[in-house]
């Protein structure tokens, strides 16, 4: 009866989230955390579930498969060598990411949540501000794609060497997904050049076909990378990458996905932060998340003024200001540097903290710069 | 400097509206109406060489605006002598179009009223839209097939109580139309868009279809051709090739880099693989990769480029000589930046729908006789790994733009 009580007020709240959501203009995912996060506190006896950690994890893996969907891997080969300070910024960025976290002595891993980026808040930001199609706008998605891709390699590579440091197979096996990943490329493209009627009923088909292989591609190279040693969300973000690379740009198949994650699964996973935030307050202290503030700034600010001699001033810090902007991944890799033991309970729920917060503040500032 | 041959109502409008203009007369009533009016006017016959000698001829565009073909094309040949920066003609009957275009006169077939208009586009070659109203006198019952407005210009569209409609060529006209009329260098190139083809010969055993689809095409279009070859380790360019050697890529295009300005098209035989070409040879001339067809029937024109320009000239060229073209747009946002989507009832626009690659390349599995694309490849979602499949692996000869 409780498990049903559960269930029913997690669809209410992901059914509700984006009315609020446009109503108070913050981010939906934000909104599902603070339901959490009061539904822990109001009813007392939202502890995670064996269904709900289900739920969760089948969301934390579909926002990941999501965010390498997401990736215009076009939009990077295009313009890779023409936004040339855009990747010197990205490198800049994160080595000053990894800097930081050694100096301050934190886990190498800070690092990555450092660096990282969130696509889910740039791109509706951009949208809405209608700035996508400039060239401060392709600035800006390139610099977003390429952090969000360099940073879940490294988590994942951090993960796994973490997981397995003593022997070199353990250590190796996992980097047999990159092989697999590259056969399924050449396969994708192989079945679009020889047929491609089949392959367009991935978009254009009354029985989702496309919804139905994208979800059975995220499910084995997820379990795939799991059997190799490595992260379930790393095959999910592999898997979301293929399917953006085969047909460079998902499209419509991407709006179908988006709804199938974040209308059911990723819900669950953004409900279950919010209450893991509730019950670990007590491990948390304000230190951390202040630190990492400032920090996550700097790295992003910073070296934003490469830029300075071609943007205006309040471009240069908008743009550092939204590139400071974290969610999904961050709160992602949180969970999983705290699952396999290299941050503490209370570390993860202070960069949840930390994570929240940023989501909330970066992307006004960014709208009253551009505003302006 | 413009000359202006004959006074009349035509060539009076046309001098008003030039700045740097000469009107030569030979009417003395008309020369002192004209001086009257303040027009720069020389009394004369322009038949004859004399008048011509004191004339600054070499830097200035004549317009030969009498309403006599043989008179026209009888100073026409007085004065091609004396090597005219350009020559426009007002043709009254088409039966001399093909001896005008033999003299090098660009001409303008159509009633008084809107002669002088499209004569001034011509000279000015500015792109430009404007508007004629069809009378009792003007044009009623012309079929549009029958109207020629000229090589630059083109009739784009006709209203007819408040609707529109796309200029068919059996379209008659009626009184109360209006004729909606473009103007400009790139829609002469949807007319008449080769004058020079050169046919690149690399590997002996493709000539014979090459040369069977450059023959068909420069006969189609009325072009010349040429033949780069090599013969005894020499790169030749001749009217005929009797004896072909292999020629290396390199060879080749050090040649074409030569020939920009001289060469309208290249034609060659698409490579055995992909090869490296420098994308500078593609700005300087469209290449076609020819597959021996005679005909195209069946024209795909894939617009995967922000200047689609060039390859709706080409497209809707092609589809007026041939067959049906069918034009794909990749982004619908192409049709809200593009001013230039030319109408014709052999042209067909579609955008992609959900993903331009597997769409595009859908269509092309569909056997067309000819692709058209750009080389910029700047638009949608298409990769270089695919443009070449479709050069290499479909039996389409292969029209790449800049």
């Amino acid at each position: 009866m409780r498990e049903l009580i559960e269930i029913s007020l997690v669809a209410l709240i992901a059914f509700t989230s984006p009315i609020v959501s446009q109503r108070v203009k913050i981010p939906a995912v934000i909104i599902e955390i603070l339901a959490g996060f009061l539904l822990a506190m109001v009813t007392g006896f939202f502890i995670a579930s064996e269904w709900f950690g289900f739920f969760s994890t089948i969301g934390l893996i579909f926002l990941m498969f999501l965010s390498g969907l997401e990736i215009d891997f076009t939009l990077i080969i295009r313009k890779f060598g023409r936004y040339w300070k855009v990747p010197f910024y990205v490198a800049v960025s994160l080595m000053m990411s990894f800097l930081i976290s050694h100096y301050l002595n934190l886990s190498l891993i800070y690092g990555v949540f450092l660096a990282n980026v969130s696509l889910g808040i740039v791109m509706p930001v951009m949208k809405e501000t209608g700035i996508v199609h400039t060239e401060f706008g392709q600035k800006t998605l390139l610099a977003t794609f390429l952090t969000d891709l360099i940073t879940i390699s490294l988590l994942s590579g951090i993960a796994v060497s973490f997981r397995s440091p003593d022997s070199l197979f353990e250590l190796l096996l996992p980097a047999m997904i990159i092989p697999a990943f590259i056969s399924a490329y050449y396969l994708g493209r192989y079945l679009i050049w020889h047929f491609p009627d089949f392959m367009a009923r991935f978009f254009d088909d009354p029985m989702e076909l496309g919804v139905r292989g994208s979800f059975a591609i995220m499910i084995v190279f997820s379990g795939f990378a799991y059997l190799l040693g490595s992260e379930t969300i790393l095959g999910a973000f592999l898997a979301g990458a293929l399917i953006s690379m085969i047909f460079r740009g998902a499209g419509k198949l991407e709006e179908s996905l988006m709804g199938v994650g974040y209308g059911i699964f990723i819900p669950f996973f953004f409900i279950k932060t919010g209450v893991d935030i509730y019950y670990r307050i007590p491990e948390v202290t304000l230190h951390l998340p202040a630190l990492l503030f400032v920090a996550g700034i700097a790295v992003k600010l910073l070296p934003s003024l490469i830029f300075a001699s071609d943007m205006e001033p309040s471009q240069v810090f908008g743009f550092g200001m939204l590139q400071s902007s974290k969610l999904g991944l961050t709160l992602a890799g949180a969970e999983i540097a705290r699952e396999i033991g290299i941050i503490s309970p209370g570390e993860a729920v202070g960069i949840a903290i930390w994570t929240v917060v940023s989501a909330l503040l970066f992307p006004v500032l960014f709208r009253f710069v551009v505003r302006t | 400097m413009h000359i202006v041959v004959g006074g009349g109502r035509v060539g009076r409008r046309i001098a008003e509206m030039l700045n740097d203009c000469i009107i030569v007369e030979k009417s003395r009533e008309q020369y002192e109406s004209l001086k009257d009016s303040g027009l720069n006017v020389v009394l004369g016959d322009a038949t004859q060489r004399e008048l011509w000698e004191r004339l600054p001829v070499k830097d200035s565009v004549i317009i030969l605006a009498t309403n006599n073909d043989l008179v026209n094309l009888k100073i026409a040949k007085v004065v091609r002598d004396f090597e005219p920066k350009d020559m426009v003609a007002r043709i009254e009957s088409e039966v001399y179009q093909k001896q005008y275009q033999n003299l090098g006169v660009r001409g303008v077939t159509c009633g008084k009223s809107i002669a002088s208009d499209l004569i001034h586009e011509l000279i000015e070659s500015k792109r430009r839209y404007f508007e004629i109203a069809v009378s009792k006198n003007n044009f009623a019952d012309v079929r549009l097939s029958d109207l020629n407005v000229g090589d630059d210009c083109t009739i784009i569209l006709i209203y007819r109580e408040g609707k529109i409609f796309r200029p068919h060529p059996d379209f008659i006209l009626e009184e109360g139309d209006v004729i909606g009329i473009i103007c400009g260098r790139e829609v002469k190139k949807t007319k008449n868009p080769f004058d020079e083809i050169l046919l690149v010969i690399r590997h002996p055993e493709n000539y014979d279809e090459v040369l069977k689809e450059a023959n068909s095409i420069s006969r189609i279009v009325d072009a010349d051709l040429l033949i780069l070859h090599k013969h005894d380790g020499k790169i030749l360019c001749s009217f005929q090739a009797d004896s072909i050697e292999e020629m290396e890529l390199s060879e080749a295009l050090e040649i074409l880099n030569t020939l920009e300005d001289k060469v309208d098209l290249v034609m060659t035989d698409p490579p055995k693989a992909k090869v490296e070409f420098d994308p500078k040879i593609f700005r300087k001339f469209p290449i076609l990769f020819a597959r021996g067809k005679t005909y195209y029937s069946e024209i795909l024109a894939i617009v995967n480029t922000s200047n689609p320009e060039e390859i709706l000239n080409y497209a809707t060229s092609f589809a007026n000589y041939f067959g049906r073209c069918k034009i794909v747009f990749l982004d619908s946002n192409q049709l809200k930046t593009s001013s230039f989507v030319v109408e014709s009832p052999t042209v067909e626009i579609t955008v992609t729908k959900f993903n331009p690659l597997v769409e595009i390349v859908r269509e092309v599995k569909r056997e067309y006789d000819l692709l058209i694309f750009s080389i910029s490849n700047d638009i949608g979602n298409l990769d270089q790994e695919f443009l070449w499949k479709f050069i290499l692996e479909t039996r389409s000869s292969v029209l790449v733009v800049r």
